[in-house]
């Protein structure tokens, strides 16, 4: 009953964060100015005309220089036009400025995106996790030893090295030079084909050095520290070998911290890579994100900004909520 | 000068030329519109050609191919394949023969520069100004004049991608719907602006209240000439007073237009609400304004006249009485099932005399718009709440997409890849004017957006074609696989020479309205250097106005030794030699340059590089006894620097390189000399995207890099962008032309003014030169446009302009469009010289050198590396 109680009192505070942060982006984009490209030697007014359609602006009108001038909508008037929109026709917009998705429903759009950004981010979740956590708990039991210095240099080297020389250097050596792998992506959806799986893997690999060092630094960290507390002594002398005393109450203890890392890195797997995709040429999300800021598409940015602010806030009660299973000691909303 | 016109013809060159893919072209003789034409059915053996994939790379996707609204080039990449043409260019083969016996194209035989014109989905173009209905409107002049109205026949066996028949009813309906006022297509203005369909423009606004054209639009030469005949005249007092936001006595709101009779006093609410606060009283009526302000002899006058630089902010409120037009006014109607008339507000010579295509049917009505109407109506949406605007998806993924191109698209990945496959469906196919021609059987495209990315592709054999780049340029700079493109920008040194602006400046640089301090910096210029240096795969070094691509006579290029190409011309050399300071020996006909005589016309030119150190070095010289001798006049102080502002539009190295280049070519020019070491640049990027105001305002002095492009078949009007004041793209508007003169002996023949010396002002003798001195007023009105005075009468005129805007050195030329590419070793295009009309002849002629098959063993033979086969600079490696 405590744990209900606190579940819902959590998702109240969330959504009433969530509708706070979602009106002060709407404010925040509708303050900057408005900024119309266009392509070729087109009219200007058909690019304004497109804001108006989606009730951000009025009464255009010819200015200057071959300028135009309009009226801008309330900007409150607007978000209602916005919400309305949503929660009576299910419309999230559609790209008004944004050229590559001009006159496409975002919605549409995103979710066409979302699947190959989700698999190369869980591919290499998946990747990341158990080679991350071997390191460190090897390094862990090793402390100080020979093959602890290694797996430390080399979880510094993956820290300090970013994904993006990791990923050139992936794809000129293992797909350039040697030919293991295509250069980029596979096109088409069918996503669970071998073929598809084999050119996804350099960007897999690309994303998931960086996700083991991680791992393995803080596994290796917390099970040190484990490792040396008292009741791991008291263990041992209970009669527990030292692999069934670091498995059953060194390794539950120190996932305290790490399992909510882990977590919070499938959360992450909704967010593209801008550079990696960039890259390897995968048609996910990375760059959506900030094109639509940089174009000032209204309806991209607020379909964007809500959808990870919602899975983030989301995440964060998930988050809270696995402390109490991995360590029974915390108990949510008790009192 | 017609900005607009200049991009339209640009952007109309651009979509021509990316349909010259779709191109034409037969053995039989072109078709004139006089004759019933018969069917020009598959007679041609098949040839033993290869048949392959074409790979390519973009790096942003199409999103929008719909020809009603597409945005730019990146989305005529399928549009360009899946459409056809009317009327098509080919190239010009000798004796007609295109085929050699066993079908295969007999490349030989392509003569260099030429091209014909043809039929391709129509079979008939006729000019019918004189027998269409009385409804129209045209005149007996017009009637005979001619190239008004036009019927187009089309063939009989138009299908779609899926088999479905097109008519010519679907032409209508596809114009009705570019023109469907509710959604203002973006793509609409090429046929009521550029073609100029009758009343297409009318029902195009058919929505709209009213529009406010300047004065001069209206066709009135001054604002007093406009109030004599009794118009209104509205003031923008929003845009001259800022009055936006302000209100009346009542409170009642400004409008932006306000007339100049009207007498209602505005202020802002809060000097209503505080009248005792003299600092925020800004009370004002628009009569007050246009007395004391902007009436003839008022302080502003001059700044609001016609043609002036705020011109726009006096209008003439056109209310729309069209409201009611209805689609039976425009100028467009089917005839019979399968053909159709165009009326237009314009003549256009779509036959020359003896009735054959001219360029110009190819050039401006390569095509109409088609849409497939049930897909169309289909794709159709409707505005969102509280708006009026429609809009449509059609042709912007699979689903939404028809061809009656070429090719098809059979699949579409957005932000990731697009495939287009042969349209078997496709009229083309079945004509020996494409016979054993694309022998592309499939185009697949790619978004790859890193250029490293890009470059490994091309070179695993991935990709067929890649860029020439900073990345490669090293090592592929030589490369046979890189293939050249010649495009007409002509690039150049802007230097900023108001005085008066200059010495306001506070910078010590009045040097810059010394016309031999801008002569000697433009003789101190290595181009070939700078070609290497700044503009590496990218650019020739060029010395004229306008480079090799512009065509003086384009409709008689085949037929002219100079190929109708205006620097091929004996005025447009002899002039440019004059212009760096050549010297002309009338007796011998020879040619010095100071060090070197006797050298004829070809040798001087060919050897003319424009840079010559010694000769900028005394210029200088020159240019420094005029500053010092009248120091007062140039704001010059000898005990300060010269300090020049550099503009950009950009805060980055390259620029800064750029401008790190420049001050030594000064360094090096002012070393020995009073100027040593007291000349510097400085960088100002501050004006970003409005970099071209801050130049003609003054705020900076050298824009390097700034010039034109576009026009390519009329120098004669794009000169009018230097020696033009009132022309929008005009540099240097400070430039009084109308107090340059320059004295030219017309050669004899049949036109006014023959065989007389005439001195006129720069800006008279240009428009003379585009028959404009009449409308504007000049002192000589002859009329020189073309037509109405031999070609070379104007291009003495226009070579004379040339030189006189070069001696200027306003204007400092530099560079000529041209930029290298890779093709694959998997094809070869079939010419490889560039054709203004047919490229290095595209997809539609590529030659298949390897099979998809042969392709993948062979790059596999190379260990999946062609490094060293693309770094091969000739076939004998």
């Amino acid at each position: 009953m405590y744990m209900f109680k606190y579940v819902m009192k959590r998702i109240g505070l969330m959504l009433l964060t969530f509708s706070i942060i979602v009106v002060m982006c709407f404010v925040l984009i509708k303050l900057l100015p408005i900024t119309v490209t266009i392509g070729g030697d087109a009219d200007p007014i058909i690019a304004y005309k497109r804001l108006e359609g989606r009730g951000w602006i009025t009464n255009i009108r010819p200015g200057p220089n071959g300028t135009y001038l309009y009226d801008r909508v309330p900007i409150f008037v607007q978000l209602w036009y916005y919400v309305k929109r949503i929660f009576t026709q299910g419309d999230f917009g559609m790209a008004t400025t944004y050229g590559e998705y001009l006159n496409q429903p975002v919605w549409d759009v995103f979710v066409e995106k979302l699947p190959p950004t989700i698999l190369i981010n869980i591919y290499s979740t998946i990747l990341g996790v158990p080679i991350g956590l071997g390191l460190g708990i090897i390094a862990a039991l090793n402390k100080n030893k020979w093959i602890d210095q290694v797996i430390n240099v080399v979880i510094i080297l993956l820290i300090s090295v970013p994904s993006i020389v990791f990923g050139i250097m992936i794809q000129y050596l293992f797909c350039f030079k040697l030919g293991w792998f295509p250069l980029t992506m596979r096109p088409g959806y069918d996503y669970f084909t071998w073929d598809m799986f084999r050119s996804m893997l350099p960007a897999v690999f690309s994303l998931s050095l960086g996700s083991i060092a991680g791992y393995a630094r803080y596994t290796r960290a917390e099970l040190s520290e484990v490792l040396t507390s008292e009741f791991m002594l008291l263990a041992r002398t209970k009669g527990l070998t030292k692999g069934q005393a670091t498995l059953r109450h060194a390794m539950r203890n120190s996932m305290v911290v790490i399992f909510p890392s882990i977590l919070s890195e499938f959360v992450s797997v909704l967010s593209g890579s801008l550079i990696i995709e960039s890259i390897f040429s995968i048609p996910g999300v990375g760059g959506l994100y900030l094109n639509s800021i940089t174009f000032q598409d209204y309806d991209f940015f607020m379909l964007l900004s809500g959808f990870y602010t919602l899975v983030g806030l989301a995440a964060g009660i998930v988050i809270d909520i696995s402390y109490g299973f991995i360590d029974p000691r915390i108990r949510m909303g008790a009192k | 000068m017609n900005k607009k016109f200049k991009s339209c013809l640009a952007m109309a060159m651009g979509f021509v030329m990316s349909l010259g893919f779709v191109g034409c072209g037969d053995n039989k003789p072109t078709s004139t519109g006089n004759d019933d034409i018969s069917y020009d059915d598959l007679t041609i053996p098949v040839a033993d050609y290869k048949k392959g994939t074409y790979r390519s790379l973009t790096a942003t996707m199409p999103s929008n191919w719909n020809e009603f609204t597409y945005a730019d080039n990146n989305n005529t990449q399928i549009l360009s394949y899946i459409s056809s043409s009317f009327f098509d260019y080919d190239y010009k083969f000798e004796n007609d023969e295109k085929y050699l016996a066993d079908g295969k194209i007999n490349a030989d035989a392509i003569v260099s520069g030429a091209y014909t014109t043809h039929y391709s989905a129509a079979t008939k173009l006729e000019d019918v100004t004189s027998s269409v209905e009385a409804k129209w409107g045209y005149t007996d002049a017009q009637k005979k004049e001619g190239g008004y109205a036009w019927k187009i026949t089309l063939r009989d066996d138009l299908k779609w991608d899926d088999g479905s028949e097109i008519h010519a009813a679907d032409f209508e309906y596809s114009m009705k719907e570019i023109l469907n006022p509710d959604f203002l297509n973006m793509r609409a203005n090429t046929y009521y602006d550029t073609l100029r369909i009758k009343k297409s423009k009318a029902y195009f606004n058919k929505h709209q209240d009213a529009t406010y054209p300047t004065i001069g639009s209206m066709g009135y030469k001054s604002n007093a000439e406009a109030i004599e005949a009794g118009e209104d005249i509205k003031v923008n007092v929003w845009e001259f007073w800022g009055a936006e936001g302000y209100v009346d006595a009542k409170g009642n709101a400004c409008p932006q237009w306000v007339s100049y009779k009207d007498e209602t006093v505005y202020n802002s609410v809060a000097a209503w609400n505080d009248p005792s606060n003299e600092e925020i009283q800004d009370a004002f009526s628009a009569k007050d304004l246009w007395n004391y302000y902007l009436a003839a002899g008022a302080a502003y006058a001059g700044y609001v006249e016609v043609g002036a630089a705020y011109e726009t902010w006096l209008a003439i409120e056109v209310a729309n009485t069209e409201k009611d037009i209805t689609w039976d006014e425009v100028g467009f109607y089917t005839v019979d099932e399968n053909s159709f008339v165009i009326c237009l507000d314009k003549a256009y010579a779509f036959l020359t005399d003896n009735g054959s295509l001219s360029y110009l049917s190819a050039y401006y009505m390569s095509s109409l718009p088609l849409v497939k109407e049930d897909l169309y109506e289909s794709c159709k949406q409707a505005p969102a709440e509280g708006a009026t605007l429609w809009t449509s998806n059609y042709n912007s993924s699979l689903e939404t997409t028809a061809s009656w191109g070429p090719y098809k698209l059979t699949s579409f990945q957005s932000s990731k890849s697009y495939k287009l496959e042969r349209n078997e469906h496709w009229y083309g196919y079945g004509m020996n004017l494409y016979a054993n021609q694309y022998n592309v059987t499939a185009i697949e495209c790619e978004k790859v957006d890193e250029p490293n990315t890009q470059w490994m592709k091309f070179l695993n054999g991935e990709v067929d074609e890649g860029g020439l780049s900073d990345l490669n340029m090293g090592e592929y700079y030589h490369s046979k696989y890189v293939t050249w493109v010649p495009g007409t920008g002509t690039f150049g040194m802007q230097l900023y020479g108001n005085l008066e602006t200059l010495k306001a400046s506070g910078n010590n640089n009045g040097i810059l309205a010394i016309d031999e301090f801008r002569q000697a910096f433009s003789l101190a210029l290595n181009r070939n250097d700078i070609v290497d240096t700044i503009w590496p795969g990218s650019s020739v070094a060029c010395l004229g106005l306008m480079n090799n691509m512009y065509f003086y006579d384009v409709e008689n290029s085949s037929k002219l030794e100079t190929g109708g190409i205006y620097r091929n011309t004996k005025e447009a050399q002899e002039g440019l030699l004059r212009a760096y300071g050549y010297i002309h020996n009338e007796k011998d006909d020879t040619w010095s340059d100071g060090t070197n005589s006797g050298m004829s016309l070809e040798e001087a030119y060919y050897g003319l590089s424009g840079y010559n150190p010694t000769l900028a070095k005394e210029t200088l010289k020159k240019a420094i006894e005029i500053l010092e001798g009248d120091a007062e006049k140039y704001g010059y102080d000898p005990s300060k620097n010269i300090t020049i502002v550099y503009g950009s539009s950009v805060d980055n190295a390259k620029q800064r390189e750029r401008m790190d280049y420049l001050q030594k070519v000064l360094n090096e020019l002012s070393k020995g000399t009073k100027l040593e070491g007291k000349i510097t640049l400085k960088f100002d990027a501050s004006a970003g995207s409005k970099w071209a105001d801050a130049f003609r305002n003054g705020d900076t002095q050298i824009g390097f890099g700034y010039g034109f492009s576009g026009n390519a078949f009329n120098p004669f009007d794009i000169v009018g962008s230097f020696v033009d004041p009132d022309d929008s793209l005009n540099y240097h508007t400070y430039w009084d032309t109308t107090k340059e003169y320059l004295e030219l002996t017309m050669p004899k023949g049949d036109y006014e003014g023959a065989g007389k010396t005439y001195k006129m002002s720069l800006v008279n003798w240009f428009d003379c030169l585009n028959g404009l001195a009449a409308e504007r007023g000049d002192t000589y009105k002859f009329n020189w446009d073309a037509g109405y005075a031999p070609a070379e009468v104007r291009l003495k005129i226009l070579s004379a302009l040339e030189e006189a805007t070069l001696k200027k050195s306003y204007s400092v030329m530099l560079i000529g469009e041209y930029s290298g590419s890779f093709l694959g070793a998997k094809f070869t295009n079939i010419s490889e010289e560039y054709n203004t009309f047919m490229g290095f002849g595209g997809i539609r002629y590529f030659t298949v050198n390897y099979t998809d098959a042969e392709w993948t063993a062979f790059v596999k033979s190379n260990n999946n590396d062609l490094s060293n086969l693309y770094k091969q600079t000739s076939d004998a490696e």
